[in-house]
């Protein structure tokens, strides 16, 4: 298992968001996150690499294990490299350059070698199925291009300081139907060589890109197993009725 | 009736408008006139002279610039870093912001005053002194500035830093202050332009002069505001016309440079 969550509690203030999550996560999988909005799904990404804390207010209790390894024993700054993060609103750096955008994580962290850095940069574009769009302006704004294009050059960004999990809130929520189909078979080629998390409230995007979901509901983990069984025959009455759309219906007879 | 009122708004705010401009482009107006055919190389080189000799007010532009730069160093580099202070760490701004602002607000006078009594009185009339005076101007406009971009930079970006690893003084240094590099730069450039045609901090502090002071900083010096407040108040009619001149010249730059930051800033 390449993450292992171990009864994960987390708070904001006194609110309590998550409840005794337990989760583990195969290497080189998607694994989808998946519930409706406001049910947790972006804390418990948060928690896995760290990020949660730069909320003020935030609490959190449990462990979280990377190849056996306590997260929260970690410094935060390597906790992040390796477990790198994508937003739902593509957020490039501004008054960056495409370039920049890719390079500014290794240039930061002390790699001086330019043409160790174009190179990085080249092949973390190439992963992020950006290269040939964008291989001729290297030195456009990196906010100059689509969205779904700057969703990518997010992906090469936090590609090129070399991750082995990454994280996705909702990273399509931004994009038009077409970005999402290109986003979507991006993430299927990423897990050949990373483990991606991938929350989502879309029962079909749950299904067309991960190997394992997770159904979470009100701070709790109430269903988890591979995607096709968890879809097909779904154990949890909450859960069949998040898949099937009735969801909100029975939310509000309560 | 409805139109009839909206006319009425346009048309007085029109009037103001034009009230407005007058007392602007008349000034332009009167120093173009008095001032334009003073200048030459001459007066731009030479030192001055006894009334009714020619002479120039070089060693006014040479003081000028040697106190920007001293000022520019130090309201720069102190206002970036409270501007960064207020922004990304302070959780009580709004407090350090007040102070800010009233610094901002004190007479320039008075931290002429204050200048000579810390400083002044230990190390004499000079460029120096006038210097730290002006920068005292400089800090809070660039402070200010500085907060004000900061906080319009979104905090997607600050998350995308952190989410990279990057540790946050990095993340400042780096990615929010270039984020934030329009509005900065025109701050810098709007608090320059003010500080060149202050003189009355100069008045108990730089004291002003006859002579080119050379590049030594504990001379007394003269500036182009100090040459305008002088020769202004002789009873000389050449100096007078030396002050325009010279009136015509700092407008030019600071016009300049109010053009020039705000096209930055766009």
């Amino acid at each position: 298992m390449k993450l292992v969550l171990e009864k994960v509690n987390a708070w904001i203030g006194k609110k309590q968001i998550l409840y005794d999550v337990n989760l583990e996560i195969e290497e080189r999988k998607v694994t989808a996150v998946m519930g409706p909005s406001g049910c947790g799904k972006t804390t418990l990404l948060r928690v896995i690499n760290r990020m949660h804390e730069e909320v003020r207010g935030a609490k959190v209790s449990g462990t979280v294990l990377l190849d056996g390894e306590d997260v929260y024993r970690m410094p935060a700054s390597i906790v992040r490299r390796r477990i790198g993060m994508i937003f739902q609103k593509p957020n490039p750096f501004p008054n960056m350059s495409i370039f920049e955008n890719v390079a500014i994580g290794l240039k930061l962290s002390g790699v001086r070698d330019k043409e160790l850095i174009r190179r990085k940069v080249k092949e973390a574009l190439e992963a992020a199925s950006l290269w040939d769009e964008v291989k001729d302006d290297l030195d456009r704004p990196g906010t100059a291009l689509s969205g779904g294009q700057q969703q990518r050059l997010c992906i090469a960004r936090a590609l090129a300081v070399e991750p082995e999990v990454i994280l996705m809130d909702e990273p399509t929520s931004a994009l038009d139907p077409i970005a999402t189909r290109r986003l979507e078979e991006l993430i299927r080629n990423l897990s050949k060589n990373y483990t991606v998390v991938i929350v989502t409230h879309n029962v079909q995007q749950a299904a067309r890109v991960s190997d394992y979901t997770a159904f979470i509901y009100e701070g709790r983990i109430l269903e988890f197993n591979s995607t096709a069984e968890l879809l097909k025959r779904p154990k949890n009455k909450l859960t069949e009725s998040f898949i099937t759309g009735r969801f909100e219906m029975l939310r509000e007879v309560g | 009736m409805r139109e009839l009122k909206d006319r009425f708004m346009a048309f007085s705010s029109l009037v103001a408008m034009i009230l407005a401009l007058i007392p602007i482009l008349s000034l332009l107006a009167v120093t173009l006139v008095e001032g334009a055919w003073r200048i030459s190389p001459s007066f731009l080189i030479n030192e001055p002279a006894p009334p009714g000799q020619g002479g120039g007010i070089g060693n006014a532009i040479q003081g000028t610039f040697m106190m920007i730069v001293v000022a520019a160093a130090i309201g720069i580099s102190v206002g970036i870093c409270s501007g960064i202070y207020m922004a990304e760490y302070s959780q009580k701004s709004h407090i350090l912001e007040i102070f800010t602002d009233v610094m901002a607000g004190v007479p320039s006078i008075i931290l002429g005053l204050v200048v000579f009594l810390i400083l002044v009185r230990f190390i004499g009339f000079s460029a120096l002194a006038g210097g730290v005076a002006l920068s005292l101007i400089m800090i809070p406009i660039v402070a200010r500035s500085t907060e004000e971009a900061l906080k319009e930079v979104p905090n997607d970006v600050r998350e995308a830093a952190a989410a990279l690893g990057i540790p946050k003084w990095k993340a400042i240094l780096y990615i929010n202050l270039r984020a934030a590099e329009d509005g900065i730069k025109s701050g810098l450039l709007l608090s320059t332009a003010r500080a060149l045609g202050e003189a009355a901090p100069l008045l108990f502090t730089a004291f002003g002069s006859q002579f080119y002071s050379g590049i030594n900083l504990l001379q007394p010096a003269s500036s182009m505001s100090l040459v305008i407040y002088t020769y202004g108040s002789s009873p000389w009619q050449d100096w007078r016309g030396m002050a325009w001149g010279t009136a015509l010249l700092l407008l030019l730059i600071t016009a300049f440079m109010s053009v020039f930051s705000r096209r930055r800033s766009r």
